[in-house]
């Protein structure tokens, strides 16, 4: 049995708003369970139809990108389970197996790795592009992004169980390294502009040395707190020792 | 971290998800552990779990799946002890813990980060949900000497046994 | 100031965009409309300054760089912050002379807080969730084959309380402004020097943003190559 690809594009569609309900409980359980309703629709009648709602109720959590890999493998599974060629909890064990490692994958490669390095080649082009750089940030993002996600669903959907193979072919942690690795460079680059383009060369010792410091103190301050020492210090600096110069 | 349990144990984790990005992301470098060992049946004779496991993992982290079982004769004093100088053991629920601890396996400390909501537990931090016989288990860790914390991730504020309790009466 | 009509409507522009960039962050799509260096330009852009809610959203953005969602635990919301600071500086600077750094930073003196409030925010929306959730899990037990549908109605909240912070932002400008006017020189050149601190800050967040041994390493040989390439140009010319 086969659900339609009208029913496959409303459960994609839907795994967009995955977190909306996200709670301490059952996580995205909400949201996958929501999302997966097109195709149970399909699949089962009745009482059965019900009882499949309260199952994907269970707990469940993941990256909001990966998760669609494991959707997508989650519809497969349902129509073996419609048939009866695979048992009820067959689902729940493929989605507690998946759901852990998978989030780590994409919060090592989504969360801390490509936003960032996105982020930060958006904002060394801003005195070049002005608010344009806007569209660097959310173009090299979001073609990742989006492409990533129809990629994993439908993969997770084709392949079923076979979804952890094609990802471990994919090579995300080489992706995730290298992504790292022009973050650093690229916030080095961020951190020289800000200096050299701090004035004259005692602005730019001062502001050198102040990124130097506060580099090394962060991991103990939380941002809020670093924020307003840093507006204290200048208050207490004033205007004339530092000379103004914004990108 | 300056007590010492188990030889060659960083941090004995409770986690419901077992690998994923808290521990990847955050706990592996605030440790700067070298190793994972993870013991828990359901993911020891699950072959798709180990591989997405391994898959997760950074290539410079060694990962250990193992039945709780094997894990104890490994971890107790006379064993063969954990699969790197610094490992972070991995267990699913509090009783796996308690198991452990009771066939010799030293633990100093013992770290609480996802317990799953079920019926009969109630909520004592964003991620951790307790019923009244692990709460008792845990009372009965500390008394022999065990440190027992609730915290997700290595720079939050741990919850000490007492406050622990006290979320649990609320 | 401006007048009160203008003030209304970008309120109301203000309190839809900002929504819409809360419920991007967690709950929907997540394409990052929610990031400071999106919101606030895009903000600015609709508030009349894109300019300026640049000016506002790029160091916000280096120094939010590393907050990340893992599992249950709460960054703080620099999506709220970024909202609302576009949303006072911006028609604040239009009253005046645009967004200055001495205004920028007496906004962002004022405001930052919001990154807390967000979070206590985001921690009120999980328990309204959990409310919807237990919803979903007895309907479906009592035979409700569209009991998940109740997913949606998470939204609301985070959407609406983020606009309503936004638009009294908005309508709180002109006191901004007023304030900012009324400074000293000395205090204003000081917010200004404290603005360029906030940068190097920023700078230097961005560092720690990589979760990578190496990362300060790579960084300072960078930035060690280009300090050395600049001042090498300059002494040739």
């Amino acid at each position: 049995m086969k659900v339609s690809r009208l029913a496959l594009a409303r459960v994609f569609f839907r795994s967009l708003f995955l977190q909306a309900a996200w709670n301490p409980r059952g996580m995205q359980n909400v949201g996958f369970a929501d999302a997966i309703s097109p195709a149970l629709d399909e699949l089962y009648q009745g009482p059965a139809r019900a009882a499949a709602s309260t199952r994907h109720l269970e707990f469940f959590n993941c990256h909001p990108y990966f998760a669609a890999a494991i959707l997508g493998g989650a519809v497969r599974l349902e129509e073996r389970v419609a048939t009866g060629e695979a048992a009820m909890d067959s689902v729940s064990a493929f989605k507690r197996a998946l759901g852990p490692p998978f989030a780590a994958l994409g919060d090592g490669f989504f969360w801390l790795a490509l936003r960032p390095a996105a982020a930060l080649a958006a904002a060394l082009t801003a005195p070049l592009l002005g608010p344009g750089c806007v569209l660097v940030f959310l173009g090299l993002y979001n073609s990742v992004h989006l492409a990533a996600r129809l990629w994993l669903f439908s993969t997770g959907y084709q392949r079923g169980e076979g979804i952890v193979d094609s990802v471990g072919r994919a090579h995300l942690a080489s992706g995730t390294g290298l992504l790292k690795v022009c973050g650093a460079v690229l916030a080095g680059a961020i951190a020289a502009r800000t200096a050299l383009f701090a004035g004259a060369p005692l602005q730019m010792l001062l502001t050198g040395s102040t990124i130097v410091v506060a580099a090394v103190f962060l991991p103990r301050l939380k941002t809020i707190w670093a924020v307003y020492i840093a507006l204290g210090l200048g208050l207490a600096l004033g205007g004339g020792v530092f000379q103004l110069a914004q990108a | 971290m300056s007590k010492t349990g188990a030889p060659g144990l960083a941090l004995v984790r409770v986690d419901n998800r077992l690998v994923h990005g808290q521990v990847l992301e955050a706990w592996l470098p605030a440790l700067d552990a070298q190793g994972i060992l993870v013991a828990d049946d359901e993911a020891a004779g699950n072959m798709l779990a180990r591989s997405a496991m391994a898959l997760a993992i950074p290539p410079r982290v060694s990962l250990l799946v193992l039945r709780l079982q094997a894990a104890a004769d490994l971890l107790r004093p006379g064993g063969r002890g954990p699969p790197a100088a610094r490992t972070l053991l991995l267990l699913r629920e509090v009783r796996d813990a308690v198991s452990l601890h009771a066939q010799g396996v030293l633990m100093p400390r013992l770290n609480l980060g996802n317990v799953h909501f079920a019926p009969g537990r109630r909520q004592v931090s964003t991620a951790v949900f307790l019923d009244p016989s692990e709460l008792q288990e845990l009372e009965k860790l500390a008394a022999t000497g065990t440190t027992v914390e609730v915290r997700a991730v290595p720079n939050e504020t741990p919850l000490g046994l007492d406050a622990i309790k006290a979320k649990f009466r609320a | 100031m401006l007048p009160l009509p203008q003030l209304l409507w970008l309120a109301g522009t203000a309190a839809i965009v900002s929504g819409l960039a809360a419920v991007d962050r967690k709950g929907a799509l997540q394409l990052m409309l929610s990031r400071p260096i999106v919101l606030a330009p895009v903000l600015g852009a609709l508030l009349g300054d894109a300019r300026g809610g640049l000016m506002l959203g790029l160091p916000l953005e280096l120094l939010f760089l590393g907050g990340v969602n893992l599992g249950g635990s709460i960054p703080d919301n620099e999506s709220l912050l970024a909202g609302a600071l576009a949303a006072m500086v911006v028609p604040a600077g239009l009253a005046g002379r645009g967004v200055e750094s001495s205004l920028a930073a007496l906004g962002l003196a004022l405001l930052l807080p919001l990154s807390l409030v967000g979070r206590s925010l985001d921690r009120a929306s999980e328990r309204r969730n959990a409310q919807l959730a237990g919803l979903a899990v007895l309907r479906a037990a009592a035979g409700d084959a569209r009991a998940a549908r109740v997913n949606l109605l998470g939204l609301a909240l985070p959407f609406g309380a983020t606009a309503a912070i936004c638009a009294a932002c908005v309508l709180a400008s002109p006191l901004l402004a007023l304030l900012h006017a009324a400074l000293p020189a000395r205090v204003s050149s000081g917010l200004g020097a404290g603005w360029s601190l906030v940068w190097a800050l920023a700078a230097a967040s961005a560092i720690r943003a990589i979760r990578e041994p190496r990362a300060p390493a790579l960084a300072a040989i960078t930035a060690t190559a280009m300090g050395a390439a600049f001042l090498l140009v300059r002494g040739i010319l």
